[in-house]
């Protein structure tokens, strides 16, 4: 099997560096298939190609290096560099992130219990005792303490549930102070999340994915 | 320039925070500037007796670790417009995270601003009490008429004396049951006065009302028909340098230290 092999699929040009070849010799085959192209002036249409890796993670310097082939030729750009295989740390990064945790004990006051990832939250928190989570915490059970969703500063996370006996609501670095006003609005069948003023606002359910697909618009 | 006074007491649970939030609450609306600090870390309910729980989003853990500058972890009682303020413990750290220095630093702040800083302080003779007695300008002393808490009393009082305040410390009598010192099976209020030998501040009897309303998130202080806040009113005026004769005993309170500072004319 040759070192690098360009193929055509419906997504475009596509060039397959193959893992188990060496990575140098791999780059002078890449600028020997380029040149073998017949690339024409430089008014036509810039080419994109896919760099897939296969089974190889390229380092930061590789990928660098094999941009900088590519610059040589400007009406050819990298579309993307694809890999089959990740980093551990990132991948582990990812579990945590969508790890959904279950808690059902009771949350005495002065204890304060700290998640990665989204809370079904089925326990007993109570006065004095807080939640925090870096994604977003469903509560299944009663609170009675501080609900943190989105620490420290991920807007995208909401709190869900039956929250009109908190003491306080807080997602990213937005704090909600639950009084006699407000807890009415904060019964079952809601959601917290951050509005586009950077505040908390409460919502029925049932217009969870049209507003939550609204924020992320905004926050990207 | 205001003054900080600890309240304190020696052995647990004989109201030293209900006092602190009846006695601010009082000064505030005679209309001092009240800041009452809870030096009661990883215990703290000074909050949760004046309703104010739901509000604290920083204590005064984060002011002493520079976190949040100390306006910020003020939390104001919307009862008293801007007289009464909160700078409450944190209830997830433990005692040690704070510093003799540290504490100094924000009482100090704190007596620029407000008439009266009140410090709740915490139990025991051990490092709370110790960082809330050495910034205190004077000191309460809150004992119940049983021998325990009059003898923990008697040793706070020495500490204390020790340490050569600028005023010196004055007791009150808390959960006083009039039925039992007359049927005699109760310490009589004078007998504690002659063993502690210090000024009496005042004496609050036992209520019903008082536990309901500290359950509630009040204190008594508006309660017209409450014995006990009629007490804690006469408490603040004593602070304040006014005569008021003292209830039970129907004798008159001599004006203290605390009259050289508010007295109105002596």
């Amino acid at each position: 099997m040759s070192n690098v092999t360009l193929k055509g699929s419906k997504e475009g040009f596509v060039v397959i560096i193959n893992d188990g070849s060496d990575f140098e010799q791999s780059l002078e085959d890449l600028k020997a298939l380029i040149l073998k192209q017949n690339i024409g002036s430089i008014d036509d249409d810039v080419i994109q190609f896919t760099i897939k890796t296969g089974n190889r993670l390229l380092t930061a310097a590789q990928r660098k290096t094999v941009k900088t082939v590519f610059k040589d030729y400007p009406q050819i750009e990298i579309k993307d560099i694809i890999s089959n295989v990740e980093d551990k740390d990132e991948v582990s990064k990812l579990l945590k992130d969508n790890k959904i945790n279950v808690e059902t004990g009771i949350v005495r006051s002065g204890q304060k219990l700290e998640f990665e990832g989204d809370v079904l939250f089925l326990g007993v928190l109570h006065e004095g005792a807080k939640i925090s989570t870096t994604g977003s915490i469903y509560i299944l059970g009663q609170v009675n303490g501080i609900v943190q969703a989105g620490y420290p500063d991920n807007t995208n996370a909401a709190i869900f549930g039956n929250l009109k006996n908190a003491a306080q609501l807080r997602i990213a670095d937005v704090i909600e102070i639950v009084t006699e006003d407000n807890a009415d609005k904060l019964a079952n069948h809601q959601f917290a999340y951050i509005d586009e003023m950077h505040s908390i606002s409460v919502d029925d359910l049932q217009d969870y994915k049209e507003i939550m697909n609204e924020s992320r618009k905004r926050t990207g | 320039m205001g003054i900080s006074i600890v309240v304190t007491s020696g052995k647990g649970g004989v109201g030293k925070t209900t006092t602190t939030a009846n006695v601010s609450s009082v000064l505030a609306s005679l209309g001092k500037k009240v800041c009452m600090v809870d030096l009661d870390i990883g215990l703290r309910n000074l909050d949760a007796v004046l309703g104010l729980t739901n509000r604290i989003v920083y204590d005064i853990v984060d002011v002493a670790q520079n976190r949040v500058v100390l306006s910020q972890a003020l939390v104001r009682d919307p009862r008293f417009e801007n007289n009464l303020y909160l700078l409450a413990a944190s209830q997830f750290a433990d005692k040690y995270v704070l510093d003799q220095d540290s504490v100094k630093r924000i009482i100090t702040y704190l007596k620029q601003r407000f008439d009266f800083v009140m410090i709740d302080c915490p139990a025991g003779i051990e490092y709370g009490f110790q960082n809330a007695v050495t910034v205190a300008d004077g000191a309460i002393v809150v004992t119940n008429p049983e021998l325990a808490s009059v003898s923990d009393a008697d040793r706070v009082v020495g500490i204390l004396e020790s340490m050569k305040m600028p005023i010196t410390p004055h007791l009150i009598i808390n959960r006083v049951r009039k039925n039992m010192i007359n049927e005699g099976t109760s310490m009589r209020i004078d007998d504690i006065v002659n063993h502690l030998r210090i000024p009496l501040l005042g004496v609050v009897v036992d209520e019903d009302e008082v536990i309901a309303a500290s359950n509630s998130g009040r204190t008594v202080i508006s309660d017209k028909n409450s014995d006990a806040g009629h007490s804690y009113r006469n408490i603040a005026h004593r602070m304040l340098g006014e005569n008021v004769s003292l209830d039970l005993f129907n004798d008159t309170k001599k004006t203290g230290f605390f009259s050289k500072l508010f007295g109105r004319g002596k």
